[in-house]
């Protein structure tokens, strides 16, 4: 079947087979930020933002996403010129294997174009769905925290991505009875 | 794995979705979020009806029912204040507990109730709020409550040409005590047990109980027997202990890897006990 994407700016025709998953179409067109991971939505390197969103595109079809935006971390930076995101990364020193490192710098993207303020329970949340199984979540916290900080007074919190917009806290999150 | 996938089609209209689904002839299936059906889809399907562009994506309230759209997502309904204002939060804290975000914004609650899943989180909510669908096949649109909803593992009363294409809440809850527990082994696993339970308390004495589990037996389901003996009594430490004995004596559980059945027996049992001492508090 033949579908409709933007895939970092650029709008295509892709002729796929119904069942591809969006995860293996980004994969194959060159886009390798975008990790073949859990394949069941667990661990979260699949990770890719659709109209501002993140969904994990190893359980999403590439039909789904017809007619729609896809941005991978292909689209935040360069290495001569990182997003704030990145480079909070890089200063925090949040990345060691690097491997989750594109999934949760989107993730903070989402956050961070939704709530320019996010509390550190805020960063938790939108992180909660990738996992590092190396360095921990310590550094990335800091690293989306700074990157908060510096983008809230530099105004850069609504450049660039097209996506959602809508005013929300971000969060979902009430306090656990359970745990 | 989806292999034998021939088609994703882009209904219009509902009759058009259904007029596909019938045509496959039970090899075709709705999709929204996909969370559940592309992680684990069904055997044999040749067919995926993607149902999101068809406007089912709405809470509003009208002058009997909170009503909710089949595709709407977890996310919205975690982060919508009429949502978050009905009965304690109860279905909020659902959409939300254990639900990372890439997920929350896929899935939806449509897909939560109709996939059907033994460890879904939103039906022992749905089932504590007294919560009907709206389900519509060619033959017409049927509401059906959502205590005769959940038929067995993975079948529901929508039916493999049917569409689940409302959740309908009654305001009278709106008002009722109400609270979601979740037991999980790690924040994002699925539940071991789940537990959605509302109160209607007078002068301190349960009026009314609806207390519900997920995760536990191969359906979402009611606890009858629990409900009964809480009718008329004050929720304190001694009803709770004596709560907590019914639900061990009467719960059926199923055994899997992730718990043995003694193990749900005895969470599904503490997990009552709590919602019941929270829902008590001030009482």
């Amino acid at each position: 079947m033949k579908i409709d994407l933007t895939i970092n700016g650029s709008r295509g025709t892709y002729e796929t087979h119904p069942g591809t998953l969006l995860m293996e179409l980004l994969r194959k067109e060159g886009w390798f930020s975008v990790k073949h991971g859990c394949e069941t939505g667990e661990c979260g390197t699949c990770t890719v933002l659709i109209d501002g969103m993140t969904i994990n595109s190893c359980i999403y079809l590439a039909a789904q996403a017809h007619g729609k935006s896809i941005t991978t971390v292909e689209a935040l930076g360069t290495p001569e010129n990182m997003h704030p995101i990145q480079q909070a990364f890089v200063e925090t020193g949040a990345v060691q294997c690097g491997y989750c490192t594109p999934a949760m710098v989107l993730a903070a993207q989402e956050l961070l174009s939704q709530n320019r303020e996010p509390t550190e329970a805020d960063v938790r949340d939108a992180l909660t769905g990738q996992l590092c199984r190396c360095t921990g979540y310590v550094k990335p916290v800091e690293a989306v925290m700074l990157a908060a900080r510096r983008m809230k007074e530099g105004g850069q919190g609504e450049e660039g991505l097209s996506g959602n917009r809508e005013a929300d806290d971000s969060s979902g999150r009430r306090e656990a009875g359970v745990r | 794995m989806l292999q034998h996938l021939e088609e994703v089609y882009f209904p219009e209209s509902l009759a058009l979705a259904l007029e596909k689904l019938n045509q496959y002839e039970g090899a075709a299936a709705p999709i929204a979020g996909g969370t559940d059906i592309v992680a684990d889809p069904p055997p044999g399907i040749r067919c995926l009806v993607n149902i999101t562009h068809l406007g089912l994506d709405y809470v509003t309230e009208d002058e009997t029912h909170i009503r909710i759209g089949a595709t709407t997502t977890m996310q919205k309904l975690a982060t919508s204040p009429e949502v978050a204002a009905l009965a304690g939060g109860i279905l909020s804290l659902s959409t939300c507990e254990g639900w990372p975000r890439p997920i929350r914004n896929a899935a939806t609650i449509g897909g939560n109730l109709a996939g059907a899943g033994p460890y879904a989180d939103t039906p022992a909510a749905m089932l504590a709020l007294a919560a009907e669908a709206v389900v519509v096949t060619a033959d017409g649109e049927r509401t059906v409550a959502m205590d005769d909803f959940f038929v067995d593992y993975r079948t529901t009363a929508v039916s493999k040409r049917g569409i689940l294409k409302e959740i309908r809440i009654p305001r009278s809850v709106k008002s009722s005590r109400g609270i979601f527990l979740k037991l999980s082994r790690t924040t994002v696993d699925q539940a071991l047990v789940n537990v959605g339970a509302t109160l209607e308390l007078e002068d301190g004495c349960c009026k009314s109980a609806r207390i519900a589990v997920g995760a536990v037996t191969r359906t979402p389901r009611r606890l009858a027997e629990v409900e009964k003996q809480l009718e008329g009594k004050h929720i304190d430490a001694d009803t709770i202990e004596e709560i907590k004995k019914v639900v061990s004596d009467t719960v059926e559980p199923m055994v899997d890897f992730r718990a043995s059945a003694d193990y749900r027996r005895d969470m599904s049992a503490l997990l009552v006990g709590r919602a019941l001492l929270a829902l008590g508090r001030g009482a």
